[in-house]
């Protein structure tokens, strides 16, 4: 893990309220050999809230889960709490839940500071959660997702300059951006002094738009690993010349799949999962998505 | 002379502060080359400013302006040799080199002696370059070379206080003192002895490395000798001062004790003046020594290192508080730690030359015209004064206006016996105001320093310290998670911080790796029985005091187990643990009673 650079193709993973509901070996089968981690992050996948904090019940979720993951492939384990404290308890909580696990060496800590703590003495507090933990950090910047409790005026961003200081600290490998692309090309200027630092897209649609980062985090590829596996391979310059037309192709069916997904992702993944065979309960939607998901579905397994 | 000693402190000051770390930062060759580059600009730039200053006193500039700039480029170049062997010690990492030297690393006087030597070399181009100029304007030619080692011999000797101390300083860490001189107020009292030692006794060495000789007995000297009788003015010998070849204008007065106090006269100021000058100059050099200046100037330095005592710990805390400052001094490379003693070095250094260029330089000023004052009292008459400097001023490359931080100018020198021998009272004037002024400074010094030693033991400085090292074991855990000692110190100032929530989640964690370690238990079970809630936890306080007590039962674990058993409300059982505790004698005796008493008293109450 300490030499694993962190890039490429990450599924946000579904996780059902019920993580038996799942047939994970199937799922597993058809998507693990197509990425190259996975993000545990229970909270986006709770219907009740869209916080990034973790509910009591997701500590005794996210065990469960890892042990059905692959355990050659890096797992980011979201470890926010509603403050700092919280966050000091998950991470001990989860450390000794997982520490005896064979995929522990595998984990990597995934955290959206700004949720819980400004952007003032977040070194500080990376400081006391390094001593705490010898796992490694990634970092997450939602500004969407820290909105919601952050007062008028007040930072929803992680700010340049403390990103700056933030990457002095070599357990923080990488961040997760979500939102615009200039602020991440300023981040890629703060953190150049650590080429180990992944800078990964948590935004499908801006990664499909401008391919820049060294990865993705995505939710639709618990769909369509393979057609993103596909993407993926294609991304550099030299091999998308290779094949523009097919490239081209690729981009718009995986982006017609955003489409139908991204407007309602807790039910449209389900949804589709169902469909695909790997989910036991179905979930509603409405005609209009079950039909536009259903002709993504189509050129997914054609 | 006195700017070019406070160039030597600062020298020293920037020697010694920089620390190498463990890797070279370039392979020796290119270190060396460099080294020798940036030498080779210094030479560069030295024979071209002296050139210049050549070139304008051959198109016809007056030559006491060409001496004026003259004077003031060998200061400035010695500033300058300041910043390139700053350069070679922090750029240059130069240090890195002179470890192999046995003792380097230990001693003070050999790390400070090879710092010297190579500030001296920079000088030796300074003194190079500027001998045709010296030779030109003064009308001398002793020789390159016999200029050359004049200076430095003269410098040299300067730095036989601070050679003579650190030695003896180095020599006192083998012989076993009592435990006050162990102290930092123990250091700057065994400071001040040795210096006054210094004082009292070294002038008969000073003379030597001088190669001073004793004034041929002549008219001139028996008249000297009769003035000083007259004044019941006791002293050692009348020397002949070899400065510079000896055709250095200059005198000066060396030592207290009176059988080893000398006045140092040159051969060329004893040739150019005559008989009632010289008692003019003998008069002043007396003014030195009734008006009790060198002591005076040995309480400014003692006063200096009181002061930087004070303040040494508050500078320091105030930089570590600053964590990028902190990461420089924690890393293992040599840039971080270089960056590091570079910026602490600044603060360090701005205090030394404030202190030592405006009030020492101030006070030495003053005390220059209280004897210059005293030597007016003395002869009834400004004039044997005045003519000599008058002609020192011409023969030394009419030097009238040459601005002095540790003297006023000649003509200002003169303006003021002047002014002085028409009113009177300006004399008893100024003694006034030096001893307002001296009153004023230390009283101010002393409410400042006072401050400072408030400031170290306060709350607030107390906790920048517990900050600082919960910073450095946050970085020593990041780098090696399995040494219990290290959550236990930590978990320890956490609990001071009254962080109980993360020191509880560390000490876990410590408990995790190392569940038998009697220190981590016992950590943990002080956190559980005397946290606040909601973290007070008295049973399992007390099932891990028992564990860490089972293990190893020494006082402070015993005193946890009482402090459990207590907060259990088994008074009995805690006051037999703390009775445990105290039979071994423990530290904080009085403590360890405060706490029998607690639970005696609490046996008392709890008992129907």
């Amino acid at each position: 893990m300490a030499e694993c650079r962190l890039r490429g193709l990450w599924c946000r993973l579904y996780i059902p309220q019920d993580p038996d509901a799942m047939d994970w070996a199937a799922f597993l089968g058809a998507t693990a050999p197509y990425v190259d981690g996975w993000v545990i992050d229970p909270p986006f996948w709770n219907p009740a809230f869209r916080g990034p904090h973790l509910q009591a019940h997701d500590l005794d979720h996210i065990p469960q889960v890892v042990a059905r993951l692959p355990d050659y492939q890096p797992v980011a384990v979201r470890i926010t709490g509603r403050d700092p404290a919280e966050t000091f308890e998950n991470v001990q909580s989860l450390e000794e839940q997982l520490e005896k696990d064979a995929r522990f060496a595998s984990l990597l800590w995934l955290d959206t500071p700004l949720f819980y703590h400004g952007n003032r003495g977040l070194p500080s507090v990376y400081q006391q959660l390094s001593a705490l933990s010898h796992r490694p950090f990634l970092l997450e910047n939602d500004p969407e997702r820290v909105r919601p409790v952050k007062g008028w005026g007040r930072h929803v961003d992680l700010r340049t300059s403390v990103l700056k200081t933030l990457a002095l600290n070599p357990r923080i490998r990488g961040l997760i951006h979500h939102g615009s692309l200039k602020r991440i090309f300023h981040y890629a200027k703060a953190v150049v002094k650590r080429p180990d630092f992944a800078l990964m897209d948590g935004e499908e649609r801006t990664f499909l738009e401008y391919p820049s980062t060294t990865g993705v985090v995505s939710m639709t590829v618990n769909l369509a690993p393979r057609l993103w596996r596909k993407l993926m391979d294609r991304k550099s310059v030299s091999r998308r010349a290779q094949d523009t037309q097919g490239y081209m192709a690729l981009m718009k069916v995986l982006q017609e799949g955003l489409n139908a997904v991204a407007p309602d992702p807790l039910h449209t993944v389900p949804w589709a999962l169902h469909r695909l065979g790997f989910l036991l309960s179905r979930h509603s939607i409405s005609e209009e998505s079950a039909k536009r998901l259903a002709r993504f579905l189509e050129n997914v397994t054609d | 002379m006195y700017g070019q000693i406070l160039t030597f402190i600062v020298a020293l000051v920037l020697f010694s502060l920089q620390e190498p770390g463990n890797e070279t930062l370039r392979p020796p060759v290119k270190t060396l080359s460099l080294t020798a580059a940036v030498f080779a600009l210094f030479v560069l730039l030295c024979g071209v400013l002296f050139g210049r200053l050549r070139a304008a006193l051959r198109k016809g500039v007056p030559p006491e302006l060409v001496a004026a700039r003259f004077h003031r480029l060998q200061g400035h170049l010695a500033v300058l040799a300041l910043v390139f062997l700053a350069v070679d010690v922090f750029v240059l990492n130069i240090k890195d080199f002179f470890q192999w030297v046995p003792g380097f690393s230990r001693s003070t006087t050999i790390s400070g002696f090879v710092g010297l030597v190579i500030y001296f070399l920079h000088l030796a181009a300074v003194w190079f370059w500027a001998y045709p100029l010296h030779r030109r304007l003064t009308g001398t030619s002793p020789g390159r070379a016999v200029f050359m080692k004049g200076h430095l011999s003269f410098y040299t000797a300067l730095l036989l206080p601070w050679f003579f101390i650190a030695l003896v300083l180095d020599g006192l860490q083998w012989v076993h003192l009592p435990p006050f001189f162990g102290s930092e107020l123990g250091q700057i009292v065994l400071f001040g002895l040795v210096f006054s030692l210094f004082l009292c006794f070294a002038p008969p060495l000073i003379i030597r490395f001088w190669r001073c000789r004793p004034i041929p007995d002549s008219p001139v000297r028996r008249r000297l000798e009769d003035f000083c009788r007259s004044r019941r003015f006791q002293l050692g010998d009348f020397l002949l001062w070899p400065l510079h070849g000896g055709d250095h204008l200059s005198a000066a007065i060396l030592g207290i004790v009176p059988r080893f106090r000398y006045i140092l006269v040159t051969r060329g100021l004893l040739d150019l003046l005559n008989a009632e000058e010289l008692e003019g100059v003998v008069a002043h050099e007396m003014g030195h020594v009734k008006r009790f200046h060198a002591l005076f100037y040995l309480t400014l330095f003692l006063a200096y290192a009181v002061a930087s005592y004070a303040f040494h710990d508050i500078v320091l805390l105030a930089f570590l508080k600053q964590k990028w400052i902190l990461e420089w001094a924690l890393s293992k490379d040599n840039l971080s730690r270089n960056l590091f003693s570079l910026t602490y070095s600044v603060p360090v250094l701005a205090l030394l030359v404030l202190y030592f260029r405006y009030l020492f330089g101030y006070f030495m000023r003053t005390c220059e015209r209280q004897a210059d004052l005293f030597a007016l009292k003395t002869l009834g008459s400004p004039y044997p004064l005045v003519s000599s400097l008058k002609k020192i001023a011409f023969h030394s490359g009419r030097i009238e206006d040459v601005p002095s931080w540790h003297h006023y100018s000649i003509r200002e020198r003169i303006h003021m016996l002047l002014a002085a021998a028409e009113n009177p009272d300006l004399i008893s004037g100024h003694d006034r105001k030096l001893l307002r002024s001296a009153a004023l400074f230390f009283l101010g010094l002393g409410v400042l320093i006072h401050g400072a030693v408030q400031f170290r033991h306060s709350e607030k400085a107390q906790a920048w310290r517990q900050d600082i090292q919960l910073h450095i074991l946050e970085a020593q855990l990041q780098l090696d998670e399995k040494r219990p000692e290290l959550y236990m110190a930590y978990s320890g100032l956490l609990m001071q911080r009254q962080r109980y929530h993360y020191a509880r989640l560390i000490l876990e964690k410590g408990l995790r790796l190392a569940p038998h370690h009697p220190g981590i238990l016992n950590n943990l079970a002080w956190l559980y029985a005397t946290a606040p809630p909601p973290y007070r936890n008295p049973q399992r306080a007390l099932e891990l005091a028992q564990k860490a007590a089972a293990q190893q039962p020494d006082p402070y674990v015993l005193d946890t187990l009482a402090e459990a058993y207590y907060v259990n409300g088994r008074y009995e059982e805690a006051l037999t643990a703390i009775r445990q505790a105290i039979a071994q004698k423990p530290e904080r005796l009085s403590y360890y009673l405060g706490q029998e008493k607690k639970f005696l008293d609490a046996l008392e109450k709890g008992m129907p």
